[in-house]
């Protein structure tokens, strides 16, 4: 602190007013309070613009998105300006805050009650995705509320014919979130819409939640968010969504759909998925199960951690991959009677472990090979280890060089427990 | 006349939190834009030149103690010259402080208001800034004091939650280009340090002027910390290529952020929430810098009946623009308002020596 | 008692002499040497007084005429019995037998002062303003035939509330006394527990017809000398024609009058207030109220109790910053739910928001209005619960708040989300241990919560910037309202969000530029 002054520090700075009486107005001139502050209130005494109460708000939590075959629809009978050669399906999934809020209170476990779902469905059809949705204004007579929307759902044929168009109002637009999932449906999105959960109140909230499982079963296909599509949409890689069908009471997420181009080029099977989380290195948990070394029996190794790395090799103009895979686990199911302690047993259910890992990044590897998308991500540790190679192949990478590319798997298994039993 | 004083570590953070306040959320974007995956080198290449400016203004600023830059601006450069620099120099930061006024309020628009004219958002930051203006650089130095504390530990928690998700192998290969990227990003990557440009007029103010360069370097460098580190996650998060796409990277990178167990969602308006704080006190500096030279300029003992006629300009300026783009176009040309005015500094305080300024 | 006394000094801040301008009939400044006429010049001035006392009575063998005059109600009989009237009528002979011939009418009076009046605090008086002052103080003026002036004899003593612990600032540790109405009793609690002779009180005079005893105290070569002479310079500039409480006196000593934040602090507990005197504050007492006003007070200042001193500082640390937080609770909670709710669901979590739309499901009023009506019947409950007699006070609280909010609830007039939310706001604003700053809190957040409804989180942010334009722009007495936080004094900030171990604390706050600045030794020097 400064020690000059003194003298001075006890008028109130910066203030021209006579050094006797009091100050009225600490440091504020009384202008400066009165216009501004007056002029403020003033000026926003006419405001609310903005104000949409909560209770008429219609909470979006999830939206189907499918093509439709250009047809006259009801919405369609009054085309508004100009209609592009492309029709779109939007499903909106609105929540009925006062039926689900209620249900649960009364019903207690209420899983078999004949209750209504507290959620709604609402179907329309345009050229555009906003135009869509807001021709749905004038059939819920809240305002749609985006912000919570969690679950996107693509129909398959749409994917197929690429689905970049139609999210665009997503990525543009402010209010969806960027956390929000998305998912390809095994044929029609609204199959998938209007099953009704047992547990989870919300079909959204269904389809959201069965990720948290994903430490569980490594057949999870990865999570997959706006930002990531988007991301390698615009950077041009091929991409992987999970999956989901669609049965009578419940749904299945598994597999993924495989996109190159923007545009869905095939499907990955549910140990084909395994086998890219490891590729990809996005293994959460998991089993494998392994024969038996020893036997014919069934074991099972739990993953409890799981890391991949790869790296790239090039010698004469062949690409090789090494995928490095390290993974502590726990052995959680032995159907057969050796002692599972025994260090030599244990050393040879690493090695069938190693090798399972193995045949399911294969599988994964020529599955994806055979569709030429590249979707793990090869090309980038290409393009890191040797961004001159790179920048040579760049152009053929994914129809020439990633069809031929060579993976080695060098597996790094290590049984940490056994459970309570030999 | 008395003046008010202002301490060294005030002088850091409102050089900090100045620079940050207007550039912050576009930044990674437009660095991006000219340097790609290695725009983190330019910000470092930028933040050096940076420091080059705060030492020529120092040392300018120690041959005309307690004055400012209109101030010595005749003696320096002779009289016809330095009116016409000081004019530029007023137009500067009348421009800086509607560009962030401008700037800021779109984002709000965008982000937080659907339905409520952008006219009201500007008017209502903008006389809340005049409130704190009228007070003098006192107040917005301890404002500085006050809304720091509260943003960097926000800013610390979003970016240390960000980092588990940001895949640093993004910044790889490190210039395989060669220099030239980072050539063309020193541009973007020495304008978004403008907010040190304030030291022109508030150096004298300081009540330890000697300290005015390492003040003023540490508010560099505290800029220049949260810049690599929010360029490095942008990158790491979206890569370079959809970095150049993003008009607003920095809020795009809080969106993408993943809370553990999602407490909340759509954190971007928390993050402009609190962003508020800074951008406007970068405005209210750029504000008063303008009254306070425009005082001086005329010769006025005080600036606040100055805050009213300085009020409109900056609201007629910032309201000018008619879209997105043209906001774009008056940062650039702020921009390099800001390069040109530097190089004349730095090459004045270079020739101090050869050259001395006259007395004034 | 004899330490209660009227100040010797002469009073320095006034140098007009108070009252007496106003009168047609103007008295002659000074007494006379002739009693009686000095007695009717008093009998004048106190006329129609039923309570002013006027005994006359003969001295000594030589039977001169004196008299004594004294308010009844205002003098502790039993010493005016003793110390004046018996020594004078009776155990004057015994002096007069010693030998002394004083009894001459001119020497009298002074040989009567140093012989036979046994009170202890005698002071000569000539002015009859100045006599007149005394007596209604509760002094008696002893005259007597001959001499030039009046002998003042304090004897006050008046019917008076005793000690007790004073009751808006408990604490579960600490002394257990507060200050009480005496001026000069209040003074004493903080020289016992300050034996410095360097505490200073200075005495003055306050009001013009009320006459207020006041008392100015500082540390000398602890405060800043300059700080005492801004003190003394503002309560000089009070001419009014009375003061009735601290209150009075912080109104117009305040730097801001628009400001809605106390910018002196007022405490009841004489622990507190030495401890500002230690820090380098001054304190101000009145006769009249219980309350000491300490200045400069700065924001931090109301956070604190003087507990924190007094416990362990892990858990004294943990109150301040409950207390800290509990006011930003107290302040925003209600703005930002209403912004969150109207303006910005998406921020809130799924499951809240759902919870929250239901709740909502057809209220007759938007949600700003709610919560503005809310706040609005929670402060009348709560002045009603203050205003009325404690028994039934309890009951307004009950019903205000049960069985009201209860039935607001049930019959879907308001949400339970605000009901909450208003609750929480309320309770929070109770933690806060200085009252007047809680109601600074209360007050601002109406202007938040209209902010908020009409521009979401923005307009709770301008809100915020608003504040705390005003707060950094604030200054007390020369003091950075704001200090120690700002400007940045880390030195201090280990006794200000928390209260660092008590060996740690080694300096006075720097904001208040005290003369001494170090009031502990660091463990080394002290031997530790």
């Amino acid at each position: 602190m400064e020690v000059s002054g003194r003298g001075n520090r006890l008028k109130t700075p910066g203030r021209k007013s006579g050094s006797s009486g009091f100050y009225l107005l600490a440091g504020a001139g009384k202008p400066s309070l009165v216009a501004c502050l007056a002029a403020l209130l003033l000026f926003l005494a006419s405001g609310c613009w903005d104000r949409v109460e909560i209770e008429d708000r219609a909470f979006v939590l999830a939206s189907g998105l499918d093509w439709a075959a250009p047809s006259p629809a009801r919405e369609s009978l009054e085309p508004a300006g100009y209609v592009g050669d492309r029709q779109y399906r939007l499903t909106i999934q609105v929540v009925e805050p006062a039926k689900m809020i209620g249900g649960q209170a009364g019903g207690g476990g209420g899983g078999g009650t004949t209750q209504e779902a507290p959620f709604w469905n609402v179907s329309t059809i345009s050229g555009s995705i906003f135009a869509a949705i807001r021709n749905l204004a004038t059939r819920v007579e809240r305002v749609p509320d985006f912000s919570h929307m969690a679950v996107i759902v693509v129909g398959e044929e749409l994917a197929r014919r690429g689905m970049g168009d139609a999210l665009d109002v997503f990525t543009r637009d402010n209010e969806v979130r960027r956390h929000a999932s998305i998912y390809v449906a095994k044929g029609e999105t609204t199959d998938v819409l209007k099953v009704k959960p047992k547990l989870a109140s919300v079909n959204a909230s269904y389809l959201h939640e069965l990720f948290t499982n994903s430490f569980k079963t490594s057949r999870f296909p990865p999570r997959a968010d706006m930002d990531y599509v988007e991301s390698s949409m615009v950077t041009g890689r091929s991409f992987v969504l999970p999956r989901v069908v669609a049965g009578k009471q419940d749904v299945k997420l598994a597999g993924g759909a495989v996109f190159k181009g923007g545009r869905m080029v095939g499907w990955l099977g549910e140990t084909e998925v395994a086998g890219y989380n490891w590729l990809a290195n996005l293994v959460k948990g998991g089993e494998l199960v392994v024969p038996c070394p020893w036997g014919s029996a069934v074991e099972v190794y739990e993953i409890n951690t799981a890391k991949t790395r790869l790296l790239p090799l090039v010698e004469d103009g062949q690409v090789t991959f090494i995928l490095v895979v390290k993974t502590e686990g726990t052995f959680a199911e032995h159907q057969d009677a050796h002692d599972a302690l025994s260090p030599q047993y244990l050393r040879d259910f690493e090695a069938a472990t190693g090798a399972a890992v193995n045949e399911h990044v294969q599988a994964a590897l020529r599955r994806l090979q055979g569709l030429r998308a590249d979707a793990t991500g090869l090309g980038q540790a290409l393009e890191r280890r040797y961004p001159g190679y790179w920048s040579q192949v760049k152009e053929r990478w994914e129809d020439e060089i990633f069809p031929t590319v060579e993976l080695r798997v060098e597996p790094h298994i290590y049984v940490r427990r056994v459970g309570t039993q030999r | 006349m008395v003046q008010d004083r202002i301490a060294s570590i005030q002088l850091t953070l409102l050089v900090a939190m100045t620079a940050i306040g207007t550039h912050y959320l576009a930044m990674p974007g437009f660095v991006a834009r000219a340097a790609g995956r290695d725009g983190w080198l330019s910000l470092l290449a930028g933040a050096a030149v940076a420091g080059l400016g705060v030492w020529a203004v120092a040392s300018i600023s120690r041959r005309f103690p307690d004055k400012t830059v209109v101030q010595y601006n005749p003696a320096l450069f002779g009289r016809i010259p330095g009116v016409f620099l000081n004019i530029w120099l007023l137009a500067h930061f009348t421009l800086a402080a509607a560009f962030g006024l401008r700037f800021f309020g779109d984002v709000l628009k965008l982000f937080l208001f659907d339905r409520t004219p952008l006219e009201v958002i500007m008017i209502a930051m903008l006389l809340t800034a005049a409130y704190a203006v009228r007070h003098g650089v006192n107040v917005l130095a301890r404002l500085a004091e006050v809304f720091f504390p509260v943003v960097i530990p926000f800013w610390g928690i979003t970016m240390f939650f960000l980092q588990m998700q940001v895949d640093y192998a993004n910044l790889l290969p490190v210039m395989d280009q060669g220099l030239k990227p980072v050539a063309r990003g020193i541009f973007p990557g020495y304008m978004v340090f403008q907010g040190y440009g304030l030291m022109l007029f508030i150096t004298p103010l300081l009540q330890d002027s000697s300290q005015a360069m390492r003040a003023a370097l540490g508010g560099i460098a505290i800029t220049l910390f949260i810049y690599l580190v929010t360029f490095t996650g942008a990158v790491g998060i979206f890569g370079a290529q959809h970095l150049t796409l993003l008009i607003y990277p920095v809020v795009d990178l809080v969106r993408a952020l993943t809370l553990p167990e999602m407490i909340i969602e759509r954190q971007e308006i928390l993050l402009l929430s609190v962003w508020i704080l800074v951008s406007f006190l970068a405005l209210a500096v750029a504000f008063y810098l303008v009254s306070f030279g425009a005082s001086q300029v005329l010769g006025l003992k005080e600036f606040s009946p100055m805050v009213y006629l300085v009020l409109p300009l900056v609201y007629l300026a910032a309201i000018l623009p008619p879209n997105a783009a043209q906001v774009i176009a008056l940062s650039r040309m702020l921009g390099g308002s800001f390069v040109l005015l530097s190089a004349i500094y730095i090459l004045r305080a270079g020739l101090l020596g050869l050259w001395p300024a006259r007395r004034a | 008692m004899s330490s209660r006394r009227v100040p010797k000094k002469p009073l320095p801040l006034r140098p007009a002499d108070p009252g007496g301008q106003t009168k047609k009939e103007e008295p002659p400044p000074v007494l006379t040497r002739d009693l009686a006429r000095n007695l009717e010049i008093l009998k004048q001035a106190l006329a129609e007084s039923s309570d002013v006392v006027f005994r006359e009575f003969a001295v000594g063998s030589r039977y001169l005429p004196a008299a004594v005059v004294f308010v009844d109600g205002l003098v502790d009989k039993q010493m005016l019995d003793r110390d004046l009237l018996e020594a004078l009528m009776l155990e004057l002979a015994l002096v007069e037998r010693a030998g002394a011939g004083c009894l001459e009418p001119e020497a009298a009076m002074a040989c009567l002062k140093q012989r036979a009046v046994t009170a202890g605090e005698v002071r000569e008086s000539r002015d009859l303003e100045d006599l007149i002052t005394f007596i209604l103080s509760g002094d008696t003026a002893f005259l007597v035939q001959g001499a030039g002036y009046a002998l003042v004899v304090n004897t006050r003593g008046w019917k008076m509330r005793g000690l007790e612990e004073p009751v808006n600032e408990p604490t579960i540790r600490g002394p257990k006394e507060g200050f009480s109405e005496t001026v000069r009793v209040n003074t004493a609690l903080v020289r016992r527990l300050v034996r410095d002779p360097r505490l200073k009180i200075e005495g003055m005079r306050l009001g013009r017809r009320s006459r207020t005893d006041c008392a100015v105290a500082f540390i000398e070569g602890v405060v800043n000398p300059d700080l005492v002479a801004e003190v003394r310079r503002r309560l000089a500039t009070i001419d009014i024609d009375f003061i009735m409480e601290t209150g009075d006196i912080e109104q117009m000593l305040e730097d801001s009058v628009l400001s809605p934040f106390p910018q002196m602090q007022h405490t009841e507990r004489p622990d507190k207030a030495a401890a500002a005197l230690m820090e380098g504050r001054v304190a101000i007492l009145v006769d009249g109220t219980p309350f000491a006003l300490l200045a400069p007070a700065t924001f931090s200042q109301f956070f604190q109790s003087p507990e924190d001193y007094y416990q362990r500082w892990e858990l004294a640390s943990f109150l301040r910053l409950l207390r800290v937080f509990a006011s930003y609770v107290a302040t925003f909670t209600p703005a930002i739910y209403v912004a969150l709710v109207s303006y910005h669901p998406g921020l809130l979590p799924t499951p809240l928001a759902l919870s929250i739309a239901a709740s909502r499901e057809g209220m007759p009023l938007p949600i700003m209005l709610e919560a503005l009506a809310m706040e609005f019947f929670f402060e009348v409950f709560r002045e009603a619960g203050t205003r009325l007699p404690r028994a039934v006070g309890q009951t307004v609280g009950i019903v205000g708040g049960l069985i009201i909010g209860q039935a607001a609830v049930m019959a879907r007039l308001v949400s339970p989300a605000t009901v909450i939310v208003v609750a929480l706001t309320a309770m929070a604003s109770f933690v806060i241990p200085a009252y007047d700053m809680a109601i600074a809190f209360r007050l601002l957040r109406f202007p938040l919560l209209f902010a908020a409804g009409i521009l979401g989180l923005f307009g709770v942010m301008l809100g915020f910037i608003i504040i705390n334009i005003h707060m950094v722009a604030l200054n007390t007495f020369g003091t950075v309202y704001l200090s120690t936080f700002v400007p940045y004094q880390p030195r201090a900030w280990k006794d200000l969000l928390i209260r660092g171990p008590a060996r740690t604390l080694r300096h006075r706050p720097e904001m208040l530029h005290p003369q001494d600045e170090v009031r502990q030794a660091s463990r080394k020097e002290s031997g530790w």
